[in-house]
């Protein structure tokens, strides 16, 4: 929640309390949980390395996490990384995860498309990543359309147990797509005039 | 209950077909006979078929927490269709398993002719990215 609040350091310290919890406690799924957590704050900080580690942590047990979200922000996170070849592995793991209702399957088509266009751009693929941004642009539009955030919450809470982790912002996601896309096109026009 | 299933292979990678497959808002550009969709929430979509633009068929596209299928139910008919898609090689093989209710069974041969054309539509449309 803090993390969707932009509140980082209050939600880096909520996330390390909770690992030191969880580690206290020593069970696999509520450190697996936690390191999910803390790999969310820091892919949210840009701290991409620390964040692909811990997300690739997160799915090595059978947590209460979406592990076809997890997989996508674990690619957003290599992408970033520059590891564009360990990101793509993830984004075809994704698609062969089954899916529940807590893992939104109807966002998955434009999260993944805005994770296939961070690719493309680590490759320097400038053309494929604003199509596959502007495809998920497409997408998290239609979504914003049609969005009830009631549903998303009582979906979590049904389907994995725990409060709101993983929660789709359809508004916030369109912003991020948008913006990535924004620097692919100042990129090209600043490559243009220089 | 009559049935029967069809498969083709893609070039395109799982993701690839995965994004169509997921999306109802995609229909209409592979699955022969879908005219036009309106996409509401939680799984749920209205079909509106090739030129009959006043004929709304309710569907639910539906996944479940184990198993690796999508399955798309015609709330109106009952037919009810489920993909599955898996890698092959550099590609992906699509299945699609087809369950008429008896009451629609003279619907199999046509069904048949439909989903023909339509999983080798995906497989291309995928392949065109």
């Amino acid at each position: 929640m803090l993390r969707g609040l932009g509140r980082l350091e209050e939600a880096r310290s909520a996330v390390e309390s909770e690992r030191a919890l969880a580690e206290r406690l020593d069970q696999p799924a509520l450190l697996a949980m936690a390191s999910h957590d803390c790999g969310m704050v820091a892919l949210a900080e840009g701290a991409y390395e620390r964040a692909a580690e811990l997300l690739g942590e997160a799915l090595l047990e059978r947590a209460p996490i979406s592990r076809p979200l997890t997989r996508l922000a674990l690619a957003e996170a290599q992408a970033a990384a520059d590891d564009p070849d360990a990101a793509e592995e993830q984004v075809r793991a994704t698609v062969l995860e089954p899916l529940g209702p807590s893992d939104f399957p109807d966002a998955l088509v434009p999260r993944l498309a805005r994770v296939q266009g961070l690719i493309a751009l680590a490759r320097g693929a400038d053309q494929e990543a604003a199509r596959r941004l502007e495809e998920s642009i497409a997408g998290w539009e239609r979504l914003v359309q049609r969005a009830v955030k009631a549903d998303s919450i009582s979906s979590v809470l049904a389907d994995l147990g725990r409060p709101v982790v993983g929660l789709v912002e359809p508004e916030r996601e369109l912003a991020r797509a948008k913006a990535d896309l924004e620097q692919i096109q100042k990129g090209s026009s600043d490559a243009l005039v220089s | 209950m009559p049935s029967f299933h069809d498969t083709a292979t893609s070039q395109a990678p799982p993701e690839q077909v995965w994004k169509l497959l997921y999306d109802p808002s995609r229909f209409p550009d592979w699955w022969a006979g879908v005219g036009t969709v309106e996409v509401g929430g939680e799984g749920h979509y209205t079909m509106y078929p090739d030129g009959y633009p006043d004929f709304p068929m309710a569907q639910l596209l539906g996944t479940e927490r184990d198993s690796q299928r999508v399955t798309v139910s015609c709330l109106v008919s009952d037919l009810r269709f489920e993909w599955r898609i898996e890698p092959a090689g550099p590609g992906t093989r699509i299945t699609v398993e087809v369950e008429i209710p008896d009451g629609e069974a003279h619907r199999l041969e046509s069904q048949r002719g439909v989903i023909s054309e339509s999983v080798r539509r995906l497989a291309r449309l995928a392949a065109e990215g």
